[in-house]
């Protein structure tokens, strides 16, 4: 495996790369028995969160099961139930959008266009995704691209799981940077790994739905600046947010108030900006203590990076 | 092209530890300079008398320059000092005290143009030096200190690159092998400097240049994950950020070299001016602020957390006209939008001399042309004891340009226009017709340009920039079009809309944190000159 950055020339994986990339592995690796809270400081701007989160999106392609299959159809009847908000749903067969209806008399789930009504079922709801978003299970064929680059990314790390190629999940997401998604979409993309002949970008090896389209997904995406997040699913285990901006938003964000969040932020910002972060942890001190277990599962960290880790007491 | 990441730790890995070569500078006649400014200041402040704090406030602008930026050692401190007027003068205002201050100042401050200023001296032979071996070097120095440093070297001009003036510059830097500095590491105020210095190294030696008596900021290289650089062995309960954190921060390895006069014995933490006028502006009800630089000459100040109306020119954005935070999401090369809603005719890319500031500035510019020293006497004896009062009064004849360049203070102005002796009479306007004092219509003219009229809640703002926002989403080709070419320009609002007026935009040249300002100064245009003042 080779890595590039910023069109320089291929070389093998850098240490702070395999640092983060490991790490990222560890904190989506964290069993939910209490809330977990990160942060890696770097010396400077870089992709580091991307990093991170492909490393928590490696460790999940190794899970049996770790998709968000199971929980589509629980989570289309609950939005059936919400008269705020009309929801439009897609079929892999049929053109068209679909509004989803309310549940009828007899629990049937109903969507329909101008001309056609069809239930949706437990047993056939894989073919339904939701306007926008991703769809739940690819079709035969459009499984995931570069399975060999997330073997490669960490061999001493469990297989990926071959089904999960063809689910999207929502386990890990990636809060991008406050000053927008596509400063974050850029730096990734600058991030290159050769493996064998082929060559994928950071970018797309995130399989955000909105930057690699068409397929399935399993990095749900947060936007920092607008506040809007991919799919909302609630299966979100783990937030690595870009930048200390996006972290101190994420914290607070009633849609991960139980997610676990590893903040990546750089140290050359004002000094508000580290202040700003500062004072959080202080804040947090009052009901979290230092998580030494995952401190000593990350370590050694390479010169210039310092991290943290925080639990819920 | 910017660092990039692989660049910065392979320079880590190749440089685990790096180090601070301190010069520290001690001079008797320049300590005795700074002990007695620093005395006037302290007893100028402890008044409630808003001249005097005005003057003190000048007096620590001035010694805070001299100790973070190579000047010369020139007439320009005497002058400084005499700003305050003749002893006589002085003794009579302020006290004995003061009086004694003030003349050991001026005998300082003529002794020191004996010699050059040492910090100069070591700067010159630090550069030649680093030239000499073929070494890579940048200074890291605000934007306005440049001068000084070129200046040390007339013959032999230092590169473009040579300058560091920001976080952002720092940032973008691909390693290198010496950063000069000049004056202690703090993170705000004068000579300040971005944490990421110690913290994140580009460089393996830094090269210190400081006056004696002025330590470093006790947490300069702050990180929030990691200890913190230099923190004492906790004896206590340790706190919460240190508890989980594996520090793997750079080693430093200090070396202080002392240079100069040993005889100097102000090098003392209780000397440090630079803490000791922090803590003043601090006891005063002042707000913290981000300046945004607008032009070569004007900036306006924000509040923490402001929302500023903004144009971002990128090609393909999603909001390109929206609300940003000043450093955060508002960036150098975007616009900050400007109303200047009901103005009748500002001009087009001038604030222009509108009816009553040409009526002024015409007579301000004929009596400072024939009888500028009677003109000045009789300001100051009218009550604008301004330091630097002649430059000011320079600064108050120039033409409009983004503003209309006047006295900051509205009891100034009014003293202006009466030293002046403009009455509605000597305009030509009817005197029955306006109700109000001549120099009032004056200063609201003023305000307009400066757009207080948007902060005094002439209009309710979100209201305001709702139906401004959308009136410029229509004009969006004709705003990305000019962006394109100018710095500055202007949109006139279509005269069918609800809104009355025009719209100015300004290219965001620079955005700098570190000021403690008054409530009165936020928000709206002001010149960098003045703007300094509160520099922390």
């Amino acid at each position: 495996m080779q890595f590039s950055e910023a069109n320089g020339p291929w070389r093998a994986i850098p240490g702070w790369v395999d640092f983060l990339i490991k790490s990222g592995s560890a904190w989506g690796d964290t069993i939910p028995n209490g809330r977990r809270i990160g942060l890696i400081s770097m010396p400077c701007e870089s992709a580091a969160a991307g990093l991170v989160a492909l490393g928590a999106m490696r460790h999940r392609l190794a899970i049996d099961g770790a998709n968000d299959s199971l929980s589509h159809f629980r989570r289309i009847e609950q939005l059936a139930t919400r008269r705020d908000v009309e929801t439009f749903l897609r079929h892999d067969s049929y053109r068209g959008r679909f509004r989803l209806e309310s549940k009828d008399q007899s629990g049937l789930l109903w969507v329909r266009t101008e001309t056609v009504r069809m239930a949706i079922l437990p047993s056939n709801v894989h073919g339904w995704t939701l306007d926008g978003e991703a769809p739940v299970q690819a079709s035969q064929g459009a499984e995931l691209p570069h399975r060999d680059f997330y073997e490669e990314l960490m061999h001493d790390a469990g297989k990926p799981i071959l089904s999960n190629f063809g689910h999207s999940d929502s386990g890990t997401c990636l809060a991008g940077r406050v000053a927008g998604e596509s400063v974050s979409k850029s730096l990734f993309a600058g991030v290159r790994f050769q493996c064998r002949d082929y060559v994928a970008d950071l970018s797309c090896l995130l399989t955000i739905q909105d930057w690699s389209p068409g397929t399935i997904s399993r990095v749900a995406f947060f936007n920092a600046r607008t506040g809007r997040l991919d799919r909302n699913t609630g299966l979100t285990r783990l937030v690595v947010a870009d930048g200390h901006s996006a972290f101190l938003k994420v914290i607070e964000a009633a849609e991960f108030r139980n997610s676990n969040v590893v903040g990546v932020i750089h140290r050359a910002v004002d000094r508000d900006k580290l202040e700003a972060i500062g004072v959080k942890i202080e804040n947090l001190a009052q009901w979290y203590a230092a998580d030494n277990d995952m401190q000593e599962r990350i370590q050694p960290a390479p010169t210039g990076i310092t991290t943290l880790a925080l639990r819920r007491r | 092209m910017a660092v990039t990441a692989s660049q910065v730790f392979d320079f880590l890995d190749r440089h685990p530890s790096c180090s601070i070569q301190r010069y520290e500078i001690h001079s008797a006649v320049f300590g005795a300079l700074r002990r007695n400014i620093r005395t006037i200041v302290a007893r100028l402040n402890e008044g409630d008398d808003d001249d005097s704090k005005e003057v003190a406030a000048s007096l620590r602008m001035r010694l805070s320059e001299w100790l973070t930026v190579p000047v010369s050692f020139d007439g320009a401190m005497l002058e400084s000092v005499y700003s305050l007027g003749d002893a006589k003068a002085v003794e009579a205002r302020w006290g004995r005290e003061v009086r004694l201050a003030y003349d050991l100042a001026c005998l300082a401050a003529r002794k020191i143009q004996d010699a050059e200023n040492p910090a100069r001296t070591q700067i010159r032979d630090m550069i030649r030096h680093l030239r000499s071996e073929g070494r890579e070097w940048r200074i890291y120095c605000h934007p306005r200190a440049r001068i000084h440093f070129e200046s040390i070297f007339p013959d032999a001009p230092l590169e473009a690159g040579a300058f560091l003036h920001s976080v952002r510059d720092y940032r973008d830097v691909q390693p290198f092998d010496a950063l000069i500095k000049v004056g202690p590491l703090r993170s705000r105020g004068w000579g300040s400097a971005p944490d990421a210095v110690l913290s994140a190294p580009r460089f393996e030696t830094l090269v210190q240049i400081v006056w004696s008596g002025c330590p470093n900021e006790d947490d300069f290289g702050y990180d929030p994950v990691s200890e913190r650089v230099g923190a004492e062995a906790a004896t206590g309960p340790v706190p919460i950020a240190e508890q989980g954190v594996v520090h793997r921060a750079v080693t430093w390895i200090q070396n202080v070299i002392r240079v100069g006069d040993p005889s100097d014995t102000i090098g003392t933490p209780e000397g440090d001016e630079l803490r000791f006028f922090y803590e003043l502006s601090r006891a005063s009800e002042m707000r913290r602020a981000t300046l945004v630089q607008i032009d070569e000459q004007d900036g306006i100040l924000y509040p923490p957390h402001s929302q500023v109306a903004t144009f971002d020119a990128a090609p393909s954005i999603d909001e390109p006209i929206s609300y940003r935070l000043p450093g955060e999401t508002l960036t150098e090369g975007m616009f900050v939008i400007w109303p200047l809603l009901g103005a009748a005719d500002l001009g087009a890319l001038q604030a222009g001399e509108g009816h009553y500031s040409h009526i002024w500035k015409k007579r301000l510019r004929e009596e400072f042309r024939y009888t500028p020293n009677d003109l000045l006497r009789r300001l100051k004896e009218d009550g604008i004891e301004l330091k630097n009062l002649r430059s000011c009064v320079r600064q108050w004849c120039r033409p409009a340009s983004t503003v209309i360049h006047a006295p900051q203070q509205r009891r100034h102005f009014e003293t202006l226009i009466r030293v002046l002796a403009i009455d509605h009479d000597a305009s030509g306007s009817s005197s029955r017709a306006l109700r109000r004092p001549w120099w009032e219509y004056a200063w609201s003219e003023i305000g307009h340009a400066r757009g207080e009229a948007i902060q005094s809640g002439m209009q309710e703002h979100e209201i305001i920039d709702e139906q401004l926002f959308a009136i410029l989403h229509d004009r969006l080709p004709e705003i990305q079009r000019n962006a394109q070419m100018q710095d500055v320009f202007q949109v006139e609002i279509p005269s069918d809309k609800p809104l009355k007026g025009a719209v100015r935009f300004y290219r965001v040249l620079s955005i700098e944190e570190g000021f403690l300002v008054p409530d009165t100064i936020l928000k709206m245009i002001c010149d960098l000159d003045t703007i300094e003042q509160w520099r922390v």
